[in-house]
Parts: C-alpha cells; sequence; structure tokens
C-alpha cells in the first residue's frame, strides 16, 4: 500500500487513477496550487477549491482512491494582493470540510513581502483549525528559502511535528531533519529529486520523519513516482520496513493529525462504481470495476 | 417550521456536542457573522463525529408530519445539526442575508454538504429561492447528488418548471436511477417529456444498449393514437421481464380505453402480471 501525499489530480486522467490504484496507491493528498497561469479572480479560486472537496474527491472514488486535500493561497498568487486578500476571506469556508488534511501548499516563491505576509496569516489559520501545514519550499534559493520558513513557523508558535516541509533535496534534509520537521521529497523524472537520489537520501538518513511523493501535476510528471521509487529501494536493499515508513506510513502520521485521514477509511471501504456512479462523464459506457476486480 | 425546530433541537439535545453548539449558535444570535456561521455549518462533522451512530433519529421525529418521504430517518446528527442551522439562520438574519449565506455555501460545498443542502430544501422556509441550486442537483453525474433532488422529496414537483422538470426525469434515465418513484412523476407527466424518453430509447437500442425498465411508465401513461400504442407495444415484444410488466400496468393505469384494451391483451403474455410499481421494482432484472 502507498500514500501519495502530494499530487495535483485535478490536472491528471482516469489512467492515472486506474495505475495508481493497480500499483496499490490507496490515498492522495491534493494541495491547492496555482494552475499553470494566474487566476484572475477570486471566483474562480473559490471554484477550484469546492473542486477539491468535491467532483475531485468523487472521481477517486470511483477507482479506489481515498482524496484527501490541502487548502490555501499559494506562493505565486499571494503576489497579487488583491486576489490573495480575497482569497484569504474564503479560505475558512473550505478549512473545515471533511478530508481538508492540511493548509497549504503554503510558503515562498520569490521569498517576497506579500509571500510572507500571507505564509503568516495561513499559519496562523492552521492554527485556529487546529490543521497541519503542507509548506512548498522555493524551487530558487531554496536553502534560504526554507530556512526562513522554519524560522517563521517557530515564531507563529507552530511545533515541527505539525509541518511538513515539501520539496527537500540534499541540500536540505539535513536541517529539516535535525529541526524535527516532517521531511518530504517531490519525485520529478527529470527535474528536482529523482528516484536514484532519493534512494541515496534513504540510506543515509534512515527512515524517520522521511516521506515522498509525486507532485504530479499539468506538467511533466509521474504519478507512478511513489511506487516506482518504493520498487527501486527495496531492490537497492532498503528494508521492508523503512520502505513502508517512507512511501505510507509516515505521511499518514503526519496528516492525521488534522482528524480528517485514518487508515480504516481505505481499509473498510469498498467500492462499486456502478453503484456510486453511472458513469457519464468518467466511465463513459466501459464495464465497471467492482472493488473484488481491482 | 417551530414545531420541526423544537424536535430537531431535541435531538441535538442527546448528542455530546450540544453543549459546544448552543454556546456558539448563541453566539451567533446576538451578534451574527457570516464566517462564524460558515464555520460552524462546515464544522459539525468533526464535533458530531462520536455521535455518528447513538443519536436515534426515527425515534424521536415525528415523521408523519415532518418527513413524510423519510428521508431524515437515514441521517446522522451532523445533518440534523446542518437543518438546525439553516433553520435558525432564517429567524436571526434578514431576507437578503439568508439568501446570499444559504447560496455561498451551495458553492463551496463538498459531497455530503451537496446532498445536505438539497435534501434540506423541502424542510426550511422560503426553499423557492433555491431554484436554480436544485436545478444544478438535477444536473449533477454525481448519482447521490442527483438522487436527492429527484427522491423522496417534492421540492422537484413543486417548484421546477416544465424545463427543469422533463430535464430531471430524463437525466435520471440517463444515470440509470429509479425513475418510477420520483415524487410527482405522474402528475407532471407530459407528452414533450414522452417525446423525449421515446427517442432516448431509440437512441439506446440503436446502440445495442440497455433500457431503464421504468422509463415506459411515462409513455405508457400517456398513450392515446395508433402509433403510440404501435411503439409500447413494440417495446413490450422486445422488452425484458420487467419492462413487460412496466408497459402492462402503465397502460393499465393509463385513461384512455383502447390503452386499457392493450393492456388486457399483453398481459395475457405474462405468467404473473403485477399490479404495483413497487413489485415490479423488486423483480429481479
Amino acid at each position: 500500500m502507498f500514500i501519495d501525499p502530494h499530487i495535483h489530480m485535478s490536472a491528471r486522467t482516469t489512467d492515472d487513477y486506474q495505475a495508481m490504484a493497480e500499483a496499490g496507491v490507496v490515498a492522495v493528498i491534493e494541495p491547492a496550487f496555482w494552475l499553470g497561469q494566474p487566476r484572475t479572480s477570486v471566483d474562480s479560486y473559490r471554484d477550484y477549491l469546492a473542486s477539491l472537496v468535491g467532483w475531485e474527491r468523487f472521481r477517486a472514488s470511483q477507482f479506489g482512491i481515498k482524496h484527501y486535500c490541502a487548502i490555501g493561497l499559494n506562493s505565486k498568487e499571494a503576489n497579487n494582493e488583491a486576489l490573495a486578500e480575497a482569497v484569504m476571506a474564503v479560505l475558512p469556508l473550505f478549512l473545515a470540510k471533511e478530508g481538508v488534511v492540511a493548509v497549504g501548499e503554503i510558503g515562498f516563491d520569490e521569498q517576497t513581502a506579500l509571500e510572507e505576509k500571507y505564509l503568516r496569516l495561513q499559519l496562523e489559520l492552521a492554527k485556529q483549525f487546529e490543521l497541519p501545514v503542507m509548506v512548498h519550499t522555493p524551487h530558487r534559493d531554496k536553502i534560504k528559502g526554507t530556512l526562513l520558513t522554519m524560522d517563521i513557523c517557530e515564531e507563529h508558535g507552530l511545533d515541527p511535528s505539525q509541518v511538513i516541509i515539501d520539496h527537500n533535496n540534499e541540500t536540505t534534509v539535513k536541517q529539516v531533519l535535525e529541526r524535527g520537521y516532517w521531511t518530504a521529497f517531490t519525485l520529478y523524472p527529470q527535474t528536482k529529486m529523482g528516484s536514484e537520489r532519493m534512494v541515496n537520501i534513504a540510506k543515509e538518513y534512515g527512515a524517520e520523519r522521511i516521506f515522498i511523493d509525486s507532485s504530479a501535476d499539468w506538467g511533466v510528471s509521474d504519478p507512478m513516482s511513489v511506487p516506482k521509487t518504493a520498487n527501486l529501494m527495496l531492490n537497492s536493499g532498503i528494508s521492508k520496513e523503512e520502505v513502508h515508513k517512507i512511501c505510507y506510513q509516515n505521511a499518514l502520521e503526519a496528516y492525521c493529525q488534522s482528524g480528517q485521514i485514518e487508515e480504516s477509511d481505505w481499509q473498510d471501504a469498498s467500492f462499486d462504481q456502478a453503484e456510486l456512479f453511472e458513469g457519464n462523464s468518467v466511465l463513459r459506457g466501459q464495464k465497471p470495476l467492482k472493488s473484488s476486480e481491482a | 417550521m417551530n414545531e420541526l425546530h423544537s424536535q430537531l433541537e431535541g435531538i441535538l439535545r442527546q448528542t455530546s456536542a450540544w453543549n459546544k453548539l448552543r454556546v456558539e449558535i448563541t453566539a451567533l444570535e446576538e451578534n451574527f457573522s457570516r464566517q462564524q456561521f460558515f464555520y460552524l455549518f462546515a464544522i459539525c462533522p468533526r464535533w458530531l463525529k462520536s455521535d455518528a451512530n447513538s443519536v436515534n433519529i426515527s425515534a424521536m421525529l415525528d415523521s408523519a408530519m415532518f418527513d413524510p418521504f423519510g428521508v431524515m430517518t437515514h441521517w446522522r446528527a451532523t445533518q440534523v445539526a446542518r437543518l438546525y442551522l439553516l433553520i435558525k439562520l432564517y429567524d436571526y438574519s434578514n431576507a437578503v442575508e439568508y439568501h446570499h449565506v444559504i447560496d455561498e455555501l451551495f458553492k463551496t460545498a463538498d459531497v455530503n454538504e451537496q446532498i445536505l443542502l438539497v435534501q434540506s430544501l423541502q424542510f426550511i422556509p422560503q426553499a423557492e429561492l433555491f431554484v436554480e441550486r436544485a436545478r444544478e442537483a438535477a444536473r449533477s453525474n454525481i448519482e447521490s447528488v442527483f438522487s436527492a433532488v429527484a427522491h423522496n422529496t417534492p421540492y422537484a414537483k413543486t417548484y421546477f418548471n416544465n424545463d427543469g422538470w422533463d430535464q430531471l426525469i430524463l437525466k435520471a434515465a440517463f444515470l440509470a436511477v429509479p425513475i418510477w418513484n420520483i415524487v410527482g412523476l405522474k402528475e407532471r407527466n407530459n407528452f414533450r417529456l414522452v417525446t423525449m424518453l421515446k427517442d432516448y430509447v431509440l437512441e439506446r437500442q440503436a446502440a445495442s444498449r440497455s433500457v431503464p425498465w421504468d422509463l415506459f411508465c411515462c409513455p405508457g401513461w400517456l398513450a392515446q393514437g395508433e402509433e403510440d400504442l404501435q411503439f409500447i407495444a413494440g417495446q413490450f415484444q422486445r422488452g425484458t421481464l420487467k419492462i413487460q410488466q412496466a408497459i402492462c400496468l402503465a397502460l393499465q393505469e393509463n385513461a384512455h380505453e383502447p390503452a386499457v384494451y392493450l393492456a388486457q391483451q399483453l398481459k395475457t403474455q405474462l405468467l404473473n402480471p403485477l399490479d404495483s410499481w413497487q413489485a415490479i421494482a423488486e423483480l429481479e432484472d
């Protein structure tokens, strides 16, 4: 069993859901992010958030995958102050909903003053709604941005155990782990972290508070990277227990602090596409798949 | 409405979250804030999680008076609390605010909230304000959301215009959910709808796909001329046992003599003609 704790399924096809389910992915967490181009109004942002707690959750259920989400204002769009203010006003409508396991993904992109302002405001929301925080660390000037994010989290009184620092690499892992944060790695086929590099990190740092995700989205990315990397780890001599922690257990422990995700969600659930959904948009006439056949 | 409100409150008083709920509701009554209302509406499942199975709603609710279609008997404490909040909202906000807040709830609803909001339309004040929201539910491909407006509620029968009604029934056929028990099906049956359903039958059959058995009640009830009766008789010959039973019963319930006569003829081909829709629904396919 695997969890992909950071994946943008709204941008993926039903083929991906099917392949992930076949590979053993039982749950996904979809953080709110930008869409590849900026949104120009709070209405489109609200509809996007509504789709994360509504349609996408339902779409995933037809393939036997439990869908959870993180709700937040991302760092790129935090730089549009008018939009950001309006989005901040609607976030409380979503943060208490079923299946919302974190505030996220939030953090820095260019590390501007506006990004910092809305990061701080959202950390306060996380405290108010008693939710963990999923942090997006910047792709440029990463070390400085990662350290700054952790400093700010601590300034706002968040315990490191409540915060997941994502998109780590060899340059950030040591300090993030040492400061007690959940340390997540995004595995991209060409950029950021690759599976082989992840194997080396796991060998060096072990499995404590470390987990991986695909962050697959509308760009070149691989929704199968969690199961693929798990196999590579096993073939590289990393123990089954450690792989289980990195690819399943640690993410579950981090996000179950929200009270919105637990193992019984997928262990007890069966699914039946024919019963749940006749499938005019998703199934389009193919034979419904029952959980016993999956 | 006050009576229903009291009954809901009686149920909620049995929950472990009641004290917390009561404090929040009192605060809202004294100083209403949209944000706080939205928070309270959203947080209900978390607060009432431990009461999910412990509250016996059926035993505490006068169903005959307040829930004639039995919707609430399938609810848990979370849904009761949310309906209670919606009714409360009407008391402590003005008409514009009431409309705006519920509209916003629809816009930001997760699936369970969508179902609850649509099911609640038969219980809340000024339900006619939300016809377009109910129409959206009737367009949903999420079966449980669609069913919230199609089944166990008189809302669509009462408030949908003809376009909305016809599309609701056609969509039920499209989703292959039960048609026969949609409230108001016979009263609001009409010739345009029958034409749409007949076209749908032909389209499905052209693609060698199955046709819902209970779709045939609508054309059966209104069959009048020779062409209608020929269509129905043709469908009887190619139909499944359930379709044959549905056609016979619909024709029998038709007010026109030639239709009733056809029903008598077709019934002779059935070993055990059934005389209720429920009985046909319970037949194996």
